[in-house]
């Protein structure tokens, strides 16, 4: 019943998303957009070019991003881990920031050839995989909650630090279509891009499905994990290639957004009251596209133009945070 | 009975850092044996070596005419379940699933339970006798409950053996004694290999079939549990400054400083209290001893009460108090 609502919510977030936008056009317009019957060359454009593509990033992005989360959340056995606050999105953005202000390459992604995104995506998944990697080997040393929170603060520190070296340096078009980038935008995947982009989620979402009963046992400890017959290294490392490769796929496209990997898992957990991954996975995903597709909607509204989403996600992220650590005092 | 499994010159510890010395010994089907030994005697590696978790660093561990080191993780888990020590952080599911999480060695890549997964959950929920919890949420259980929850998990994965690691700390006396009652039951209705390590010395002493005795100066010892009171064993392992093994009763008692003797005349129920009483304050007592004359009365109507210095005394805490006053003269 539950997921009968959030699929409801789902499908009705991105109709309304392709009706609501910066600029105003009439309902019917649209239908026509998307009925390919439209005459006018500029409504088409936004509709189909702009306005689709984003929701279905929005959709998929947001999905990636909550399950990322809620796998980082039950594989460091912490209820605050998530992409962003773990450095995880840092070390795909210092990919990103090394490909972008080192190759010269003077332009955003959306206008990159292939072989261009490509090796951001790369860069962006070297960067997010050394991160995870560097976390996991600390965790078996950090047994506390807040330490390894705190390296992940820290480790974000310093990949910013390299990252504004690295501006330093770079020319002033770069540095701006790098901070562009920065402020994170689901409108970045141009409708030529979306079938690689989405190809890309759908294998890191796939790989985390079948993560599912492995996640389950591991909720009750490593020990406990290995004793039911789960190849724990195997699985730390489908875990670590599944989150990194949908925090770097969405962090190379939409940059580092924020608060829905970490917030997503726990209104999933809010709404269905359990851990079990069987439940959790699949409404996290339609949790994570909701909420993307909600921030991608409020981002249009402010008259001024288009707000960045990373604007937006703080106002959704914060409030969840607060009430997972006022609960769990 | 059947051998379970077997150790063979084993040495178990961490490496180079040997913590207990060529073991041989082996476990029966259908018994409950209890590893009883102080802190830091290795009780924690010895059942984690058994469980493969750590290799032993010598000798050799045969399962099933196997040996532990040459069996696959899944059929381990067939063969071997385990409840440890340290509770699940949290664990926000219900009771249900979390023994269903038991059959992970049996279920396919998913993880979906068929109508035989569901009806083993079934069966283990009712055998530990909480059907009523099932669809609780393990964070609300009570500790007793949530040991009951994991014995159920154990039972779920249809194991010959089942290794627990102090399962009856945190929990109240009564608590402790239903946990280990059906332990007992479940080794003999089940015909289960059940191995347990606890501090509660008493408990164990009266329940198990077979006793483990293990610790730092003495080794291991092996036997049932009046054997090896007998041969003194007991005493060796356990008593110091103030804890002394009674022969008589097979129990443990506190040692009091001995402060005198009193001459107490009579018999009955009162008569047997206030002798305790007077042990607990440091008073040996007889019939025919030299020294303070406390009588016990019986009337003709079953009513009793103390007489001492030619005076009825309303209970055995005035004579106490009596006794006090008269030392401090």
């Amino acid at each position: 019943m539950k997921f009968f609502w959030i699929i409801l919510s789902v499908i009705c977030l991105l109709i309304a998303s392709l009706f609501i936008g910066a600029v105003h056009i009439e309902p019917g317009q649209v239908l026509d957009a998307l009925l390919r019957k439209g005459e006018d060359d500029a409504i088409n454009f936004i509709i189909l070019g702009s306005r689709f593509p984003q929701a279905m990033t929005a959709l998929l992005a947001g999905a990636a991003l909550a399950v990322s989360g809620l796998m980082m959340q039950t594989m460091f056995r912490n209820p605050l881990a998530g992409p962003s606050i773990l450095g995880i999105s840092s070390g795909a953005n210092l990919g990103v920031a090394l490909v972008m202000l080192l190759m010269g390459s003077s332009v955003t992604i959306g206008s990159l050839a292939f072989s261009g995104y490509v090796s951001i995506i790369i860069g962006a998944f070297a960067g997010s995989i050394l991160i995870m990697g560097l976390l996991i080997l600390l965790s078996t040393v950090l047994r506390n909650d807040l330490m390894l929170i705190i390296t992940g603060v820290l480790i974000g520190y310093l990949t910013s630090s390299i990252i504004t070296l690295l501006n330093y340096s770079a020319s002033a078009h770069g540095v701006q279509s790098y901070i562009m980038w920065g402020m994170g935008t689901f409108n970045s995947v141009s409708l030529n891009q979306l079938p690689v982009f989405a190809i890309i989620v759908v294998i890191g979402l796939v790989l985390s499905l079948i993560l599912v009963k492995p996640l389950n046992a591991l909720l009750l400890g490593d020990d406990y994990a290995r004793s039911l017959g789960i190849p724990i290294k195997t699985v730390r490392n489908l875990l670590l290639l599944a989150t990194g490769i949908l925090t770097a796929v969405t962090t190379a496209f939409c940059g580092p957004v924020a608060f829905i990997g970490l917030a997503v898992p726990h209104i999933a957990r809010m709404i269905w009251r359990t851990d079990n991954h069987r439940v959790l996975m699949p409404a996290t995903m339609l949790v994570g596209s909701a909420v993307a597709l909600l921030c991608c909607i409020i981002s249009v509204l402010p008259s001024a133009g288009i707000a960045p989403i990373n604007a937006v996600t703080p106002l959704i992220g914060v409030p969840v945070i607060l009430y997972v650590v006022i609960r769990r005092r | 009975m059947k051998t379970s499994i077997e150790l063979k010159d084993v040495t178990t510890g961490y490496k180079n850092k040997p913590v207990t010395d060529n073991i041989n010994a082996y476990l029966l089907a259908g018994e409950l044996t209890c590893l009883l030994g102080p802190n830091g005697a290795g009780k924690s590696t010895l059942l984690k070596t058994l469980s493969a978790f750590i290799p032993p660093l010598s000798g050799e561990i045969i399962l099933e005419g196997k040996n532990l080191k040459n069996i696959t993780a899944r059929i381990l888990a067939r063969s071997i379940a385990v409840v440890l020590t340290n509770r699940p952080s949290t664990m926000n599911m219900t009771v249900e699933e979390l023994v269903a999480v038991g059959r992970s060695p049996y279920t396919s890549f998913f993880g979906a339970l068929h109508a035989a997964d569901k009806e083993v959950v079934d069966k283990s929920i009712s055998l530990v006798g909480i059907d009523d919890l099932r669809h609780r949420n393990v964070n609300t259980l009570s500790d007793g409950e949530r040991q009951k929850a994991l014995i159920a998990k154990a039972l779920a994965q249809q194991t010959q053996i089942i290794f627990l690691d102090e399962p009856t700390a945190f929990l109240d006396y009564p608590s402790k004694v239903e946990i280990m009652k059906l332990l007992y039951k479940i080794a003999k209705d089940e015909g289960k290999t059940i191995f347990m390590s606890t501090h509660d010395l008493e408990l164990a002493l009266q329940i198990a079939d077979k006793i483990w005795l293990l610790d730092k100066t003495h080794g291991l010892h092996i036997g049932i549990p009046e054997d090896l009171a007998f041969r003194g064993l007991l005493g060796d392992y356990f008593e110091r400054g103030g804890l002394r093994f009674n022969y008589s009763t097979g129990q443990f008692e506190i040692e009091h400083d001995k402060k005198g003797v009193v001459r107490l005349k009579g018999s009955g129920r009162l008569h047997d209290m206030v002798k305790k009483a007077l042990k607990r304050i440091g008073y040996d007592s007889s019939p025919d001893a030299e020294g303070f004359v406390i009588e016990i009365r019986n009337e003709q109507d079953g009513h009793e009460y103390i007489e001492c210095d030619g005076s009825a005394l309303p209970s055995i805490e005035s004579l106490v108090a009596k006794l006090r006053r008269q030392e401090n003269l």
